[in-house]
């Protein structure tokens, strides 16, 4: 079974505004061009919000509850990675280890209050209206954008990932560079590339099993670059994997792996390289058309 | 939607290659919005046209069925609280409203936090 790859890969409409309203505030922030990004400058520099640790407060909201509602509130509180209050104008962003990580999450809810589409007048929320659930969805999405504009420093990030032939080890290093995530880096790294190349996430599921018995893993996200996107809309990739299949090895192996691979498409089939890792979540899957010539071993090109 | 758009523009007496130009919204979408071709306008549009307008963005979003008035069902405290707070991760109703909880108490000042 396959999805087409066109079927999944969006960016929304909103893409270039994003990109604007992100750059104008790197650029009055004075942290353009430079890397990391600087997130807490760009906040101070917004004048609008507070980030705050929620944390504090914990105590004294969860003496208010009865045990049974502590333990879905702690359910909840774990999911939650930051909540932007748009009455307020401030950002909570549990305190964490994961350094890269909350700097996403701070960039994320930025990315909430300084949109200027995601300020909704509070009288309509005092009135008793709320906002459509593909709404709130896009809104998320394009916080998403936001806090990668501002993280890979919007088109600059253009040049820096082109220098590099697509591997992970390039991903790495540019995630490094960025004080970014790997997988954003992936995400970010695929779609300003200018040959053909594309990546897709599996998750491992809990429910779906394989004839053998073994826990199946799930197509996620996919993204891909311009010219890949153009190219092979209709390329079918599978929407599950079995444990046994050649791109999970890099989950068996705790290492990158990679190969080739033949798919199909609408009147045809393409041969493309693979690399593949797991980051002891997700598995993460890249795709090379392959080049007729393969410089083995080099990270810059040349 | 296409009704308020057209109207807007007739009040305004302006043209569609006018609103392009203030907006750069391209005249063949805008066209294609005020005949109801085309639906579903990204809420980033909508803000353009309401300040060209001069008209309550969220007129405009009521008008594409973005905003709407919260059901009994729902909660409307509940879901005011929660949609002014825009959260990152998927959560179940119960858990929602438990957070929306937690977001009024964080919006207390601090003796009412202190008293409760």
């Amino acid at each position: 079974m396959g999805t087409r790859f066109g079927s999944l890969v969006a960016r929304p409409s909103s893409e270039a505004s994003i990109a604007e309203v992100a750059e104008r505030l790197l650029r009055r922030a004075g942290v353009a061009g430079r890397v990391p990004t600087d997130v807490d400058a760009l906040i101070a520099s917004s004048q609008l919000v507070d980030v705050v640790d929620p944390a504090p407060f914990l105590e004294g909201f969860l003496a208010r509850l009865s045990a049974e509602a502590k333990d879905v509130f702690t359910s909840a509180w774990e999911k939650l990675r930051g909540i932007a209050d748009l009455r307020t104008r401030a950002i909570y962003v549990p305190a964490s280890t994961k350094v890269r990580q909350t700097l996403f999450v701070k960039a994320h809810e930025l990315g909430h209050q300084v949109l200027p589409w995601q300020q909704v007048n509070m009288a309509y929320w005092d009135d008793g209206h709320s906002l459509s659930p593909e709404v709130t969805e896009l809104f998320d999405q394009e916080a998403n954008l936001f806090a990668a504009d501002v993280i890979f420093q919007g088109k600059r990030f253009l040049h820096r990932a082109r220098q590099y032939v697509p591997t992970f080890d390039a991903v790495f290093s540019l995630a490094d560079e960025h004080g970014a995530s790997r997988h954003s880096t992936l995400w970010r790294f695929v779609e300003e590339q200018d040959e053909l190349v594309a990546a897709a996430t599996y998750w491992p599921s809990r429910y779906t099993f394989d004839r053998e018995g073994l826990p199946v893993l799930w197509l996620g996200k996919l993204v891909g670059s311009p010219r890949f996107k153009a190219r092979f809309g209709t390329l079918e990739l599978p929407s599950e994997l079995s444990p046994n299949h050649p791109w999970v090895a890099a989950r068996n192996l705790g290492s990158v792996c990679e190969g080739d691979v033949t798919l199909v498409e609408v009147g045809g089939q393409t041969q493309f390289q693979w690399h593949s890792w797991w980051n002891q979540y997700s598995l993460f899957v890249m795709l090379r058309r392959k080049p007729r010539l393969s410089l083995v071993g080099r990270i810059i090109k040349p | 939607m296409s009704t308020v758009l057209r109207r807007l523009r007739a009040l305004r007496g302006v043209t569609l290659r006018e609103v392009d130009a203030k907006t750069g919204i391209s005249n063949a979408y805008l066209s294609q919005l005020e005949k109801g071709g085309a639906t579903n306008p990204s809420p980033h549009l909508l803000r353009k046209l309401a300040d060209f307008y001069e008209v309550p963005y969220e007129s405009l979003l009521e008008a594409a069925g973005y905003l709407r008035p919260t059901t009994a069902s729902e909660g409307s405290g509940r879901v005011s609280a929660l949609q002014a707070a825009l959260m990152s991760a998927k959560l179940s109703d119960e858990e929602q409203a438990k957070v929306a909880e937690f977001i009024e108490f964080l919006r207390m000042p601090r003796s009412s936090r202190n008293e409760s």
